[in-house]
């Protein structure tokens, strides 16, 4: 094998290898998880936001044509949010704007992800999977508010 | 001949290197562009 061709595939590997270990990385140290699928019940068909504590919530979101349901949600800064995600007819997509947040509403089906809300804002919510004639309308939003509600 | 077979033998492709590098370094500024931008926004 050529001189060239050898050190062409060890800096390949390495740019790989480097790749490779800051996605590790951030799994570990960041504690970077994905969105989890859990098994299906019936109290997910019903909407609510539900307080933990003083800085985490859960929200129960029923994706519907065409509409998200709670279609706002106010949590103050530094809240931690759980999603659990649902669907009542066919499958939505569910992305807030500026988080890594990418995740399916699926009927019959349960999507679960963590969102650290660390920055004060309107955060939108949409729709990315075509759901039919009203998506483009199918739209919602986190309201972070400066200061924690009292 | 014999130049010609000489001039080969010593033919470095500058160009194919210098390629082959700014490819690295595009390729890695764009990956890890995307990391660090999605752990921004996991914070």
């Amino acid at each position: 094998m050529d001189r060239n061709e050898i050190k062409v595939i060890v800096i390949t590997g390495l740019l790989l290898a480097t790749f490779l270990f800051a996605v590790l990385w951030a799994a570990d140290k960041r504690h970077i998880d994905v969105p989890a699928c859990i098994p299906y019940n019936s109290k997910y068909a019903t909407s609510k936001i539900t307080q933990l504590d003083s800085n985490t919530y859960q929200v129960f979101v029923v994706a519907k044509m065409w509409q998200f349901d709670p279609a706002e949600i106010d949590v103050p800064v530094g809240s931690t949010v759980d999603f659990y995600l649902t669907s009542k007819d066919v499958t939505h997509g569910f992305n807030i704007s500026d988080k890594s947040v990418n995740m399916m509403a699926v009927f019959g089906g349960v999507t679960e992800t963590s969102v650290y809300f660390d920055k004060p804002g309107t955060y939108s919510i949409v729709c990315h999977e075509y759901c039919g004639a009203g998506h483009q309308n199918m739209t919602g939003k986190v309201v972070v508010s400066p200061k924690k509600q009292k | 001949m014999e130049d010609n077979k000489t001039s080969e033998e010593k033919f470095v492709p500058k160009g194919a290197i210098a390629f082959f590098i700014l490819f690295v370094l595009l390729g890695a500024t764009i990956w890890y562009g995307m990391f660090f931008l999605m752990l921004s926004r996991h914070a």
